[in-house]
This record gives structure tokens, sequence and C-alpha cells, in this order.
């Protein structure tokens, strides 16, 4: 362990971001010592650290984004190439999704910017937006910046974020976020042009890191207006940090830099392209060989390539879960038994290796994982025992219901290898019965969520997501879209809640203790690992600033002549 | 006879020699026009079977079963595969081809653009295996020598292993080991032709190597037989040269055949262009189609599929035009 994380270690135990910092600083130093990277970059990471430590120990309230900041020395002009898996498919501001980098949610955030945004420490901050602050969780106010002004020339105003508020909520716009828009729409009240106030229904005190995940960009009404009903005529006219420039449909998009953005000297780069490539080696190529700047994917996916000339990574830490979902409502995990039975039956830790061709995955022992400030202990998912799956398997078969279960997942070669590897170990015991069944991952929705055919559905990728809401809900909520099991239990539907409706910390960690209780007792998913989100990067990329799960603020970025003195 | 009766005798004897001529494009005109209906119409109706919808990747994973169904009704989706077909085709004759999908570029625009990027690297392709004819000559010409046995070992260990490997390996040696060329991306020739040809060395690599191992094998074969022949050991006896009884004596009658590999090898080009342009992150028409289909960009897909249609039927015309030319045994018919 290197001396600097060692000391760090020490320090441990005088709270969460205590724990945090020390654990990253940990990870850098000993990455420092192990791999070849230039003076220059272990100078500005050891410092980096360094300040980064100091600053928790103290806790001034600067986020780790600010703490980057405050160390890197952005340079201005130039051009970056980011990597996308795919396309966007409209510039319709209400239609977003995935938080992945590179991915439509990003592209879309080029152009309209983040009305606010969450941190990496889960805070709701302000974007294009100056806040969104409540103190009782029920009335919020939205405060607007002064003079900012979309590329029309129409002013970012009340007025213009209410009517793309009130668009979402309009169920012909077809927008995701409608229900919940709609929830509180008739609660809006314009103060005057820079503030907003909204009372909500019922007090929820994730409505701020809500609106930044599933309602953020806002698009010049004039624009909108001009588009009528047709989404695909919607011109992207925004306020955010770039100006769009081309879309070559499948292959590229182009912006330009925005001079008339409101945060100057940002955005600093003068061109931003977002190269789309589907083949994930093809992607991983790219970056080493400097053909674009980076590309977002996980450690298990770039291997050796992260040790190439002028190539590095970067964590995003925010931690997302590895699940699969039990139905609930037909077959044989409408028993506990079977679900439990599961739990025993796989070793998870393989179950990774086999899903990643990398060993040492620790497995989590609940919904939070040990980064959470809701981590506890108390309350724990079942572990791998076969010979007590083994009895319950044998006694679910004695009681006329053996187990038999149909796998649904999609085809790519990493989830076949976990499919198969689910089959071979249940198929070596008794009274199981496992059935594959591979889709095409567009299937996999309309198969899991809509028709709910599957007794195990597996999805792909980590679920994400900055803070427990509204992840968690969506996960574990009677009705939540990502509940394709169908898990319905008023006693978790209460404590979800119940942590939603308090702006008290101790109140709201004690909510989602009783939520893990009901998760350890229930079993409403299988959660079998975890793993942060990281990026494959050109070792000249700065200006890193990850928020919503790990969308990159475009105004931040920037290349450095040669290596960035600090990431 | 007059000198205009023997005029007109004359042009009345092109007339009757071009005639089979003619017959023969009709013909295959009209039964390209029958493909272009088959296939354009299996397109629409096979788009109705895949998974998904246009609807649910624009709403995006969060969306109703009625928010996608009402926007399949607004793009029309949700009317018969007949008159989707019918409403297309009547568009197809208007010369309209619509826009994209998602970001609304002219269709017609697109595909001629794709299109271009992967007749450049097709083209290429075929000149670069084109190399396999020499070599077949001077192989057959030396049988079982070791140049042969080396040759033959080689084209084998081509011909087996399959474009897709081909690609991965190409790309890490070249790409990213060796890092003589751009692992991904694309330059225009007519805006940089230097940087063209530095981005299209890997794909036409990669799409040739299998192409050069059949034509090769093909070609070797044919010359080995003709080398055989009677006419060739009379030209041996009377003392010319190796080269020149090659190349005037052995090369025409092997055309045909070698012909018809080319011609065939334009769909393996196509196909093999759905590979290389995916892997390399080429803008041709291959990838294009394969993004359009996952992304059921249906008007796009039609549009490079009648494209396709078009072109298949007019090499194949062009490949049996081609026999008759080279072999006057050959008749048209």
């Amino acid at each position: 362990m290197h001396p600097l994380a060692a000391s760090a270690s020490k320090n441990k135990g005088t709270g969460f971001l205590w724990r945090k910092e020390a654990k990253k600083m940990e990870k850098h130093m000993n990455n420092l010592t192990t791999t070849g990277k230039s003076r220059a970059a272990r100078m500005g990471r050891a410092a980096a650290l360094a300040l980064a430590l100091l600053g928790t120990s103290v806790f001034t309230g600067m986020t780790s984004s600010a703490f980057a900041q405050a160390e890197e020395k952005p340079v201005s002009g130039g051009e970056m190439t980011i990597i996308a898996g795919s396309d966007i498919k409209s510039w319709d501001p209400a239609v977003t999704s995935g938080t992945f980098p590179g991915g439509p949610m990003d592209q879309l955030d080029a152009v309209y910017g983040f009305l606010v945004y969450v941190d990496l420490e889960g805070k709701v901050q302000g974007g294009m937006a100056e806040s969104l602050t409540s103190d009782d969780a029920k009335v919020w106010t939205l405060k607007l910046r002064p003079n900012v002004k979309f590329t029309d020339g129409n002013a970012y105003d009340a007025e213009a974020v209410v009517y793309n508020w009130k668009r979402a909520a309009n169920p012909d716009t077809l927008a995701p976020a409608q229900p919940f828009v709609s929830s509180w729409i008739d609660g809006v009240k314009i103060i005057d042009p820079l503030t907003i106030e909204i009372t909500l229904p019922t007090p929820n005190r994730n409505f701020g890191s809500t609106v930044a995940q599933s309602a953020p960009f806002v698009a010049s009404p004039a624009a909108l207006e001009a588009a009528g009903s047709d989404k695909a005529a919607i011109k992207p006219v925004g306020a955010g940090p770039f100006l769009f420039e081309s879309w070559d449909q499948g292959i590229s998009l182009s912006f330009k830099r925005n001079p008339d953005y409101w945060d100057q000297p940002r955005p600093y780069l003068d061109t931003l392209k977002f190269a789309i490539i589907p083949e994930t080696n093809s992607r991983i190529s790219t970056v080493v060989q400097g053909g674009a700047q980076m590309m977002a994917g996980y450690p298990y996916q770039f291997g050796a390539n992260a040790e190439a000339p002028g190539v590095t990574t970067h964590e995003i830490p925010i931690p997302g879960l590895y699940r699969a979902y039990f139905n609930q409502v037909a077959g044989s995990f409408t028993d506990h038994r079977a679900r439990e039975a599961f739990y025993h039956a796989v070793d998870p830790a393989r179950l990774m290796q086999a899903y990643t061709q990398v060993d040492g995955y620790v497995t989590p022992t609940n919904y939070f994982t040990e980064a959470s400030p809701y981590y506890q202990t108390e309350y724990t998912l079942p572990t791998y025992d076969p010979e007590k799956a083994q009895e319950l398997f044998n006694e679910l078969a004695a009681d006329g219901k053996p187990f038999k279960m149909k796998l649904v997942t999609y085809s790519n070669s990493d989830l076949k290898r976990l499919a198969s590897y689910l089959q071979q170990v249940l198929s070596a015991y008794e009274n199981v019965e496992v059935e594959l069944e591979l889709v095409d991952q567009a299937m996999l929705k309309p198969q899991c969520q809509t028709q709910v055919n599957f007794d195990l559905c597996v999805d792909g990728g980590v679920l994400v997501a900055n803070g427990a809401e509204p992840i968690i809900s969506n996960l574990l909520k009677t009705g939540g879209v990502d509940n394709w099991g169908q898990y319905s239990s008023e006693a978790m539907d209460g404590y979800l809640n119940a942590a939603n409706a308090t702006m008290d910390q101790a109140q709201v960690k004690a909510a989602y203790t009783d939520v893990q209780k009901v998760v350890a007792e229930d079993l409403p998913l299988y959660i079998f690992g975890s793993e942060t989100r990281y990026l494959l990067l050109r070792d000249n990329t700065g200006g890193i600033v990850p928020s919503n799960g790990g969308i990159l603020q475009k105004q931040y970025l920037y290349v450095c002549e040669d290596a960035c003195a600090a990431k | 006879m007059s000198k205009l009766a023997a005029g007109t005798g004359k042009g009345t004897d092109v007339l009757n020699s071009a005639m089979p001529y003619f017959r023969a494009i009709s013909t295959r005109l009209i039964t390209g026009v029958l493909v272009f209906l088959l296939v354009t119409f299996s397109a629409t109706a096979l788009s109705s079977l895949a998974p998904g919808s246009a609807a649910q990747l624009i709403l995006g994973d969060y969306a109703t079963p009625e928010q996608i169904a009402a926007l399949n009704a607004q793009y029309g989706y949700d009317l018969p595969v007949w008159q989707r077909y019918l409403s297309w085709l009547g568009d197809l004759l208007r010369g309209d081809l619509g826009l994209t999908l998602f970001s609304q570029q002219p269709i017609l625009g697109v595909v001629l653009e794709r299109a271009a990027v992967t007749f450049e690297i097709a083209f290429l392709a075929m000149a670069v295996s084109l190399i396999g004819i020499p070599i077949a000559m001077y192989t057959a010409s030396h049988p079982n020598k070791l140049a042969d046995k080396v040759m033959r070992s080689i084209s084998t260990v081509l011909l087996a292993v399959p474009t897709f490997v081909i690609v991965v390996l190409f790309s890490y040696l070249f790409a990213m080991v060796l890092r003589w060329f751009p692992a991904t991306g694309w330059a225009k020739f007519t805006e940089n032709p230097v940087a063209n040809l530095w981005y299209v060395a890997l794909p036409v690599l990669c799409l040739s190597m299998h192409q050069t191992a059949y034509l090769y094998r093909v070609a070797r074969n044919e010359f080995v037989t003709t080398l055989q022949e009677d006419y060739i050991a009379v030209a041996r006896a009377k003392g010319l040269p190796l080269g020149y009884i090659l190349f005037h004596h052995a090369l025409r009658p092997a055309m045909p055949q070698i012909l018809t590999v080319m011609g065939l090898s334009l769909t393996y080009m196509l196909a093999g262009s759905f590979v290389v342009e995916s892997y390399f992150a080429v803008p041709g028409i291959g990838w294009t189609i394969l993004s359009a289909v996952k992304s059921h960009d249906i008007p796009l897909v039609q549009a490079i599929l009648s494209l396709t249609v078009v072109i298949f039927v007019i090499v194949f015309m062009l490949v049996d035009l081609g026999y008759a030319l080279i072999d006057p045994r050959v008749k048209v018919s």
C-alpha cells in the first residue's frame, strides 16, 4: 500500500466522506505505484488527492468536482470526440433516457444543459438554473440565472421552463416523465421571471434529483411551437454550452461552442463531436489509437488497453447494481422458498466471474453497498449455501411445486455466458428445471416488463443511481417503472414513501434501513454484483465532471496540449 | 447491288447481331423489376416482424404501450403491410424517398453518399484482389513447386478464416500494435484524398483477403487446365516465351470463370462490408443498413435495398453479356 494511502486509511471512521476519500486515496495511490504514468501526472494526482483528503477532513462542503476544478488548468479551444454506443432518436427535450456518458441524454445536454444536476455526493446542484431548494420537501423554489438566453434570442426564464414542464405533463407529448411532471404541474406558480415555486401534493425529498434525472432539459418554446406534434421536426435550440452543427444519422453528431453561454469562459472546447460506434472493441481501439478522446465502459471490457501509452481511466464513483428480476406474480418464484433457494444455489462471486471474466468482485449484501450512506449490516441477503438450496428445492418438489425456471436475457456475449453459467449450476441440483431464452436486446423490455413472460429476467449493465431516488422507487415500489417482476409490498411502499417525505437525514436513513429489512425478507430482486462506471480516455483529457449517474458536464471539458497535470 | 442497298444490308446485319443483346437486356431488366418488387415488399413485411419499434426507440425505456401505439400510428406503422408498401412505392415513383426517420436528412442524399463509400471500398478491394490472377498465372505455370505450394497453403488459410476474424486480427495488429492505420473513422476523398486512403486501407485489406484467395484458387485451376491444352503445347513447341503464352493464349479461355467469380465477389463485398464497415465505423451502406434496421428506420432500409437490388441486377447483366463478348461460343439469349 502506498504510504499516503496508508495514512489515509488510519484516519478512517470519522464519517462517510472520510471513508470514501480514504478509499479513493488508497486506490489511486496504489495505482500510481503500479502503473507507468508520467511523473507530471503522478505529481498532479498526488497533489489533487492530498488536497481532497485535507478538504474532506475539515469538510468545507466543497464537492469533488469543485476540487477537480480547483486543481486543473483548463485550456480553451480544440476539439474533442466522445464515443457513443448509440445515436439519439430526436431532439425532444421531454424525451430523455440513459445516464451513461456518451448516451442520448449526454448528447442532448450539449445543446440544452441540465436545469439542475446531481453531483457525485448525491446533492442537487444548480446547472442552467441557479438552484432548486426546499425546506420542507413540499414547497420547492427554482431560482433561474439572470440574462440567460436561448440561442434563438428568447429568454431562458420562468415562462420558458414552465412551458417545457407543461408540455412534458401533456400526455400528447409522450414524455416518459409525464406521470411524474403531471403529478405536480398544477402546483407550479411563477413568482417572477427568475423564480418558480412548486408546491407538491405530498412532500418529496427527492424532487430535485428526480427533476435532474427525469425532466432536466428546457428548449426554446418558439422552436417547440414551430415543430408542432412532429418530434422529428424539433430543432435543437437550447441555451446549453454548445450549438448544434450537424447530425449524420447513425454516424456522428457535431456541435460548436456557444459563444453566449452563461458561464464564461466555459465551454472550453471549440468543437465537440460524438462518434457513434456500437462495437465495443472498435470503441476501445479508437481511444487507444487516439481517434477519439473517450468512451464509457467497465474495466473488464478495457483489459490491458487501459495501460496503453497515452491512455488512462477515470472512475465515476457512483455504484450501480447488477440485478435480475424474479417474477412475483406467476411461476416458481412466487414462492418465497424458491427465491431463497436461488440465492443459496448460486455463488454470486463465481457468477460475476463468468459474466465479466474477471475475478475479485465483492458481492453486495443488500440494496445499498458499502459506498452508500444507507449501508447497514443488520439485514443481509441469503448467502451461497448449496446444501440449504437443495433442501429447499426438495421441499418445493415434495409440496408439488417443483422448481422450474425460464431465464430470459438478451443475446450479447457477456449475458450469454452468465445465462449458461446459471443453467449449468442450477441443473446440477435435483428437482430443478431450467430453460434459457435469449432474445434480441430490443425485445427484452417488451417480454419482461410488458408481458412479464419470464421467471428470472436478467438485464445487462448496472442500474446506476446517484442517490437513492428515483431508481429505488422505480425498482421496488408497487407499479414502479423498473419493477419488472411486479413485486408489491405495502410495507415497502410505506418505507419508501417515508424516506421521501422527510428532509431529516436520520429519518431517511432509518426508512432506508427498513427498506433493506424488507428486501432481505421478501427478496424482490436477485442482486448479484455491484460496479462503478469508468471512462477509458486519452491522458490529455481534462475537466471530467460527471453528474446524474455519469453524464459529463460538457462545459468543463478541455484538451491539454500534453498529458493533463490533474484529472 | 447499289451502294445504298449494300449500306442498308450492313445496317440490318448490325441490327440483327445486336437484337439478341437487346432481348437479353430487356429480359434481365424485367426479371430485375420483379426481383426489386419482391425484395422491397419482403423488407416491408419483415419490418413488421422485427422486435421493438421506431416509436419505442424514440420514446425511450419508460414509454407506455399506449404511447408507443400512438406514435406508431402517427408514423403510419400501424397500417397493413400492403398499404405501407404501396405508399412507399408511390413515393418512390414520384422520386421522393423522404427523410431519415430521426435526423431528417434527405434519404436519397444519405444513400448516395454512403453508397459511394461502400463502392470505393469494394472497388479498391476488388482491385487488390486482382493480384491473385498474376500470382495464379505464375504458380500454375510452375505447378507443385515451392511457390505453388506456399501460395496454395496461404490461400487455404485465408479462405478458412472468416472476415470477422480477419477484421479483429488486422485491427489489433495494424491499428493498435503497429498503429499504421486508424482503428475507426472516415475522411471523404473529395475533402482529403490522402486521409481517405489512410482510412480506407484497413477495411480494403480485410475485405480483399478472402477475395484474393478465392480468385487465386479459381484462376490457378483454370490456368493449370488451360496450360495442358494442345494449342499451348504447340505454342511452347514454337518457342514462344512463357509470359507471351500466358497472356495471349491462356488468359482469355480462363476469363469467363474469372469473370463469374468477380461478379459473385460483388455480393461477397457487399455482405462483407456489413462486417468491415461496422467494425471500422466506416459510414457505408453496410453499416447504414445495419443501424437503420436496428433503429427501425424502414424508409432508409427500403432505399438501400432498392439500390442494392438495382446494382445486383446490373452487375449480373453485365457479367452475362461479358461472357458473350469474351467467348464467341457463348450465345446471348
